[in-house]
């Protein structure tokens, strides 16, 4: 089964993927594939923030406060981020979006 | 039959057995830094005379056949090398290195790369030899365990090392295998500077500073056995990045190597620069 990657969509860290970081920037190893990648600290923020339970729109609210960046920007680029994470096979969406933390939008100014 | 002394490459031990004293006395020159008294188990190359010239056994299988003596025990410590270096035992880095002060400088970096030409440079002055090809280090504390194999130089850096000749007593005809004073081996260390050479004939002698997340990536590629090793290395290496300076290293001209890491040693804080 195959997710749309938006705001609903939860995304978890890959079984067999392992992160190290150094410097705010992450290396992941994906064991399955037998493959490295090099994360942008952009990417590497985002890549924290997934647990399994947050939704993109979630993360994407949360650090759209701390970075006190609009949502509709850290949004586009979280989407982007997380595309290509799924592309790369290091990024799952959970599996029940239901039980999931809803997005959660930052209020209106 | 004669046999040499034991040795041991990293967690490799063998010994050499051959029917006349010259191989023995070869080998036990050459691997002279290696020489152990251990009484654990090791294996047994065994050189004999043949029709052309030499064969070369490990444990009784066939390994290798040479005309010349001294390409055979050159392809003795090659394959004594593989043996050392596929062991988990520690955690091995394709990469030269020396050692001053009991600081440790790492060079990873593939065939070619100016690893071996740079650490003769290096050990022609005041750092002492850690390895030319293969930097262990501890599992546990990152500690690098010297390897003192033959120091190999290709035909293309003869010319900057004349003075080896004469004590090069094995490889053949386009390499020359030296062995290392004693007193010129390192002892155990940390590691303080990774830097990753790369040969650029008459290119401009550089250092520039290098991010730890893409000196990790480097690392992992010129890591032996990396893929079998998997996440537990790449947690090591990333706890050594850490704690180490790392740069891009282009080397074209060895001299001026020598002197920029000399600059790294008497100061080694990362700076945003340095070149000759």
């Amino acid at each position: 089964m195959t997710h749309a990657v938006d705001e609903s969509f939860v995304p978890a860290r890959g079984d067999a993927v392992y992160a190290v970081e150094v410097d705010g920037e992450a290396v992941l190893l994906d064991e399955e594939r037998g493959r490295l990648h090099l994360l942008s600290a952009t990417a590497t923020l985002v890549w924290r923030c997934f647990d399994g339970r947050a939704s993109i729109g979630a993360i994407v609210a949360d650090l759209s406060d701390i970075l006190g960046v609009d949502y509709e920007t850290v949004l586009a680029d979280t989407l982007t981020v997380v595309g290509q994470l799924v592309d790369e096979g290091l990024v799952r969406a959970v599996e029940a979006p239901s039980a999931a933390r809803p997005p959660r939008r930052r209020p209106e100014p | 039959m004669l046999v040499s002394s034991r040795f041991r490459a990293l967690t490799f031990r063998f010994d050499v057995a051959a029917p006349s004293v010259e191989p023995i006395a070869c080998c036990e020159r050459l691997f002279a830094n290696l020489a152990v008294a251990s009484r654990a188990p090791i294996h047994h190359y065994r050189i004999d005379d043949a029709d052309t010239g030499y064969e070369l056994r490990l444990d009784g299988h066939l390994i290798g056949q040479a005309a010349e003596l001294s390409r055979l025990v050159g392809d003795l410590a090659a394959d004594a090398n593989r043996h050392a270096v596929s062991s988990s035992a520690t955690l091995t880095l394709h990469a030269g290195g020396v050692e001053r002060d009991g600081v440790g400088f790492v060079f990873p970096g593939a065939s070619q790369a100016g690893k071996s030409t740079l650490v003769a440079g290096l050990t022609r002055g005041a750092f002492r030899y850690v390895s030319d090809e293969a930097v262990a280090l501890d599992w546990r504390t990152l500690a690098i365990r010297p390897y003192p194999k033959p120091l190999g130089l290709d035909r293309g850096s003869w010319e900057l090392f004349p003075e080896l000749e004469r004590r090069a007593c094995a490889g053949g005809a386009d390499e020359w295998l030296v062995p290392v004073d004693a007193d010129a081996v390192a002892s155990p260390c940390r590691v303080a500077v990774v830097a990753f050479p790369r040969y650029e004939k008459a290119a401009r002698t550089s250092l520039e500073p290098l991010r730890r997340a893409e000196a990790l990536i480097e690392l992992t590629k010129n890591t032996f056995r990396f893929d079998a090793l998997g996440r537990r290395a790449l947690r090591v290496l990333g706890a050594l990045v850490r704690e180490v300076d790392c740069y891009h290293f282009v080397i074209g001209d060895v001299d001026d190597a020598c002197t920029l890491v000399e600059e790294l040693a008497r100061s080694p804080r990362r700076s945003d620069a340095a070149s000759t």
